[in-house]
């Protein structure tokens, strides 16, 4: 381990799956978009031999097709968002200057699946994964507009494997450590760190772009990361400010197409509320420690902190300190309280917040400054 | 934990009763306990928490049990008669072993209390011979401690490394879980009568010394209350409610850092300490080590919580690996820090203050050993009005009786 003293730093720390809590969710087979895509990209792994694909957002149509383009057999997708009516078209035509890759990637993804005769059903959500020891069929059902499930839409498919991918979070546990002040934009993953022009973030000296300040995919983070470089360059003097004005210029503008082309997607790829209410009070839903819906339900009858939550249920205290279960907890505080979750805090992050061995962080060197006090 | 609800919110929030005999302010271990015995008693009494229920010392401490004398404590009083002093703590702290033990019987739930012996280590020959010292007065205040060496230490605890050069071996030692002990106290005293609300700092103390019955009136952010007597069990904030009736305790806070790893199978029974470093370990319930022995948190302006560093973190696991190399690649998962009352000569600071009557203190240093039986001894004498506390632990003694006094 090494500490180093540098001027500016850049906090890129990307985002994870949106994890969702129903039942069955921890059987062996249920798999997450991410988890799924390492496999099939990096391993050259297909997840299993007949795979439904539950999710929203751009990611619903891109992943299914690449993993029917891997040889993969996807039986079935389920988009929890509505189809595209003619508005839509228009507000994505509308904003296509800049966009035209993205639009060509889109349908030759829907194409795919068209052709592969992958049915894609719009506002349906899946209810629940069944299977004695690891999946053997999925049910799902219609969702309103609110991804509330309609009673009496139910279906059950067969499939070995579930793959669940409703979009991302920003993974902000740095930039929260740093101090950075946040607000909450659900439409970017929840809670986003406040920048400036320049990407920086409120806490001197530290810049923020890519997912991790919101999530955007890759063409926005890589020019967000530019954006701060320049911030960054002008801020130590490397550039004047009209140099890093007009640098900045045509990254603000391709960053301004992508935005408005994200606006016209809103009402297609915005989360619902509902699927943050598919556990029954058995499901676990911290599955680290193995905190079920039922316990979580009576430790936020007690209070609406989410810290207080923790050491009452250890809900969010293992190995992936929160990253699966947060969310939920969150949206069981506001549920029960009757408070917007975007009002709600965030449970403390701390320092390695990724488990790190001993031995490469340990340095012999630290004196522990004297022997007056100790821990209970 | 147990199969009974805990208090929920509307019980917490509730609006503050008028008045009561006792006033309990703080919701942590000491606070719930005092809450908890007082009921049992019948004696009427509320507890005012400025935020949540145990989430300061009581909660976010490692959660062991000392009762080995510790260097401070050999070294930091330099005067005055040290081997009664510390065979008083010693003995006090024999007490409070025999009250852990009882606790989930008399509780009727968890706590994770597991009785599984403790190991002092020394890596020098001085340190050593610290352990030899101690040992005699140890014996002589009555708790049973042993000295290791060698093969017979090696053979006894071979997950250590194997050059320390010896332990003491105190088979009362162990630990409790700190997430369990305050909420079941505070459980068990709802349910046995007390009142108990959050979010209900104290914003002011009114004095009337002829009030008698109501002689203190205390504003909280929940509303006012008229109170009989007060107990100040608010830990390392405990001068901010001291100061409300012109009292000075001789505490100080401080900001200490912990560590926890990832589950590992089974492989170390007892706490472990160091005579001469700062270093706690144990294995707890649910597998995970956990790495502290008084590494400094950075302090922050409340509400924000105490920031851990990394120094800390870095520095405290490397005396954990030095002593146990099994840990060298067990992965750390998270630190967090705990901000903990240190009265200036470690001694606990319990009972009625005689310069301002109805005004109590229920303080200790090492509070997650000591406050339950802490808590029994000042319950019995507010309700009978007689105690066995020492009077060593008197509110009234000064603020300097320790040289080392910040």
């Amino acid at each position: 381990m090494r500490s180093v003293e540098p001027r500016r730093v850049l906090i890129a720390p990307g985002a994870h799956d949106r994890p969702v809590a129903f039942p069955g969710w921890t059987l062996p087979g249920v798999v997450t978009a991410g988890g799924a895509q390492t496999l099939v990209k990096t391993q050259r792994v297909l997840p299993g031999r007949s795979i439904v694909f539950a999710g929203s957002g751009p990611l619903a149509l891109a992943f299914p097709a690449q993993l029917r383009g891997y040889g993969a057999n996807v039986s079935l997708v389920l988009e929890a968002g509505p189809s595209p009516g003619p508005g839509d078209v228009l507000r994505l035509l509308g904003a296509a200057r800049g966009n035209v890759p993205l639009l060509r990637d889109a349908l030759a993804y829907r194409a795919r699946l068209l052709r592969e005769r992958v049915p894609l059903r719009y506002r349906r959500i899946v209810l629940r994964a069944e299977g004695d020891g690891r999946v053997e069929s999925v049910l799902h059902a219609a969702v309103d507009a609110d991804w509330r499930p309609i009673s009496g839409t139910e279906e059950r498919v067969e499939a070995d494997t579930l793959c669940v991918g409703y979009g991302f979070f920003p993974s902000v546990e740095l930039l929260r450590l740093a101090g950075c002040d946040f607000v909450y934009d659900e439409d970017l993953g929840g809670p986003v760190a406040v920048l400036d022009e320049w990407l920086r973030t409120t806490a001197a000296g530290v810049s923020a772009a890519g997912d991790g300040t919101g999530v955007a995919g890759s063409y926005v983070a890589i020019d967000e990361g530019r954006l701060a470089a320049l911030g960054a360059a002008l801020d130590l003097g490397a550039l004047t400010a009209a140099e890093a004005a007009r640098l900045a210029g045509p990254i603000r503008a391709r960053l301004r197409r992508k935005e408005r082309f994200r606006a016209a997607l809103r009402r297609l790829h915005r989360v619902g509320p509902g699927i943050y209410e598919l556990a029954t009070p058995e499901t676990v839903v911290c599955r680290c420690e193995e905190v079920s819906a039922a316990r979580l339900d009576e430790a936020v009858a007690a209070t609406a902190d989410i810290n207080v939550v923790k050491t009452l249920t250890r809900v969010a205290m293992g190995l992936c300190q929160g990253r699966n279960c947060q969310r939920h907890v969150a949206a069981t505080i506001a549920r029960q309280h009757g408070e917007p979750i975007a009002g709600l805090p965030v449970a403390t992050p701390r320092a390695p917040v990724r488990p790190v061995p001993i031995g490469s962080i340990a340095d012999s060197s630290l004196e522990d400054g004297g022997f007056f006090t100790r821990d209970d | 934990m147990t199969t009974d609800a805990w208090p929920t919110v509307r019980d917490l929030r509730a609006p503050l009763p008028g008045s009561t005999d006792v006033l309990i302010v703080g919701g942590g271990l000491a606070g719930t306990a005092l809450a908890y015995y007082l009921a049992q008693a019948g004696v009427e009494c509320v507890l005012v928490e400025r935020a949540e229920l145990n989430r300061e010392a009581s909660g976010t401490n490692a959660g062991s049990f000392h009762f080995q004398i510790a260097l401070h404590q050999l070294t930091a009083l330099e005067t005055g008669n040290v081997r009664d002093r510390l065979q008083t703590e010693v003995r006090l702290h024999a007490e409070a072993a025999e009250v852990w033990k009882t606790l989930e019987h008399e509780l009727a739930g968890e706590l994770d209390i597991h009785i599984t012996g403790g190991l002092m280590v020394a890596e020098t020959p001085q340190e050593l011979q610290l352990l030899h010292d101690k040992r005699e007065l140890e014996h002589d205040a009555g708790l049973e401690t042993h000295v290791l060496e060698g093969e017979e230490l090696r053979s006894f605890a071979p997950y250590l490394a194997d050059d320390l050069l010896g332990a003491t071996w105190c088979p009362d030692e162990g630990h409790a879980n700190p997430m369990l002990a305050a909420p079941l106290f505070a459980l068990r005293a709802g349910e046995a009568g007390a009142e108990l609300r959050t979010h209900a700092g104290v914003t002011g103390v009114e004095t009337d010394p002829d009030g008698g019955a109501r002689r203190f009136t205390v504003a909280t952010a929940a509303g006012t209350i008229r109170a009989h007597r007060i107990v100040d069990a608010a830990g390392a904030w405990a001068n901010d409610l001291a100061a409300f009736v012109g009292l000075r305790l001789p505490i100080r806070a401080e900001g200490l850092h912990l560590n926890v790893t990832e589950p590992r199978e089974h492989v170390l029974g007892p706490m472990v300490q160091h005579i001469g470093r700062r270093l706690t370990l144990k294995q707890s319930a649910n597998h995970t080590f956990i790495i502290g022995g008084g590494w400094p948190a950075h302090p922050e302006v409340p509400p924000r919580r105490y920031s851990t560093t990394w120094e800390s973190a870095a520095g405290n696991v490397a005396v954990a690996v030095r002593v146990m190399p099994y840990l060298v690649d067990v992965r750390l998962v998270r630190t967090w820090s705990g901000v903990m009352a240190f009265t200036d000569d470690l001694a606990p600071i319990v009972g009625e203050s005689a310069r301002v009557p109805g005004f109590h203190t229920l303080i200790a240093t090492t509070g997650f050993t000591l406050s339950p039986l802490m808590a029994q001894l000042l319950a019995e004498e507010l309700e009978t009005g007689r105690g066995k506390i020492p009077s060593e632990y008197s509110v009234d003694r000064g603020p300097s009786r320790q040289s080392t006094a910040t």
